[in-house]
């Protein structure tokens, strides 16, 4: 279970983070619905999203939060301190649906002892659209 | 046609208001654990307590937006759509969908179990914009999380938007 530590000095810009797929289900988001007690029936309730014109249930937005902070730690292992992120949605996102959360390092540079990698961020869905973008992380090491 | 703007005198008195929610519990490791398994999240940081206490972090911490979720709502009443009634900063009627514009988050502290957590949420801005469909009115809450000993945790800035409906269109 040993996580592998990333180095600041191996880090390069154009790198790319490892990916992290994530499946849409309407049982994940219930699970989610009950660990934030937010009970909006759009993320769970077909009759009550089917009269307001969607075709299923739809996502939480900071569940892509977490998400994309889930592909950080997992890159970044035991080394580096998430200090921000921030993300603009693009489309909804439903149940039934397969989210690819992606980046890459485009900035990388030391000021006032820290040393920064800032990383540009988006997740994808099944057919390729950016669901989420812009988005933008900053770690320190 | 009018120019006439959709931010009534009512919601420009919104802008700069605040409310703390004080904290009145541990979040506890159950929560921190439902949150993980909810995300799909299995990093043994937040599960393992063997794992967690020998890694740099010295014990269980919790998801990093995790914090971003204590819902401070969590004693309102709940309306037929399923979401708190009169939560604070959401925009009076005719307004009534919202959508998520994006969100900006600072990490100042991990969180842990034991962690007591205090919100202020900050009516930080409201502005309008014209979408393709008419009106749309933007709603950014600076929500600050600190913990027991005053320490800020994190801020999430968050931006919503309300499209502007008028009331007579025999929705639902």
């Amino acid at each position: 279970m040993s996580k592998q530590s990333l180095l600041f000095e191996d880090i390069n810009v154009g790198d790319e983070i490892p990916s992290l797929t994530k499946d849409i289900t309407e049982v994940g988001m219930v699970m989610y619905s009950a660990a934030t007690w937010d009970f909006h029936r759009g993320h769970y309730d077909k009759e009550f999203v089917q009269s307001r014109g969607f075709p299923a249930p739809f996502a939480d937005g900071q569940m892509f939060g977490a998400f994309l902070a889930e592909m950080i730690m997992n890159w970044i292992g035991d080394s580096g301190t998430l200090k921000k992120m921030d993300f603009r949605f693009r489309k909804m996102v439903f149940a039934g649906d397969r989210v690819i959360c992606k980046g890459s390092v485009i900035e990388k540079r030391a000021e006032n002892g820290q040393k920064l990698v800032t990383c540009d961020l988006w997740v994808e869905n099944q057919n390729g659209e950016k669901i989420l973008a812009p988005a933008s992380a900053l770690i320190s090491f | 046609m009018s120019e006439e703007s959709v931010i009534t005198p009512e919601i420009e008195a919104m802008v700069g208001k605040e409310r703390v929610y004080p904290g009145s519990e541990e979040i506890g490791w159950a929560l921190i654990k439902r949150f993980a398994i909810a995300v799909g999240d299995t990093n043994p940081l937040y599960l393992d307590e063997e794992y967690a206490g020998k890694s740099r972090y010295r014990g269980i911490i919790a998801p990093l937006t995790m914090v971003f979720e204590l819902n401070h709502n969590i004693g309102l009443e709940i309306g037929e759509d399923g979401a708190a009634i009169d939560a604070f900063g959401r925009l009076p009627p005719p307004f009534e969908t919202v959508i998520r514009g994006g969100n900006e988050y600072e990490f100042y502290q991990l969180v842990r179990p034991d962690d007591i957590v205090t919100t202020t949420q900050k009516i930080a801005q409201i502005y309008e914009r014209q979408g393709k469909a008419g009106p749309m009115v933007f709603v950014v809450n600076e929500l600050t999380y600190r913990n027991q000993r005053g320490e800020k945790l994190g801020l999430n800035r968050e931006t919503v938007i309300y499209p502007y409906r008028k009331r007579d269109d025999g929705g639902s």
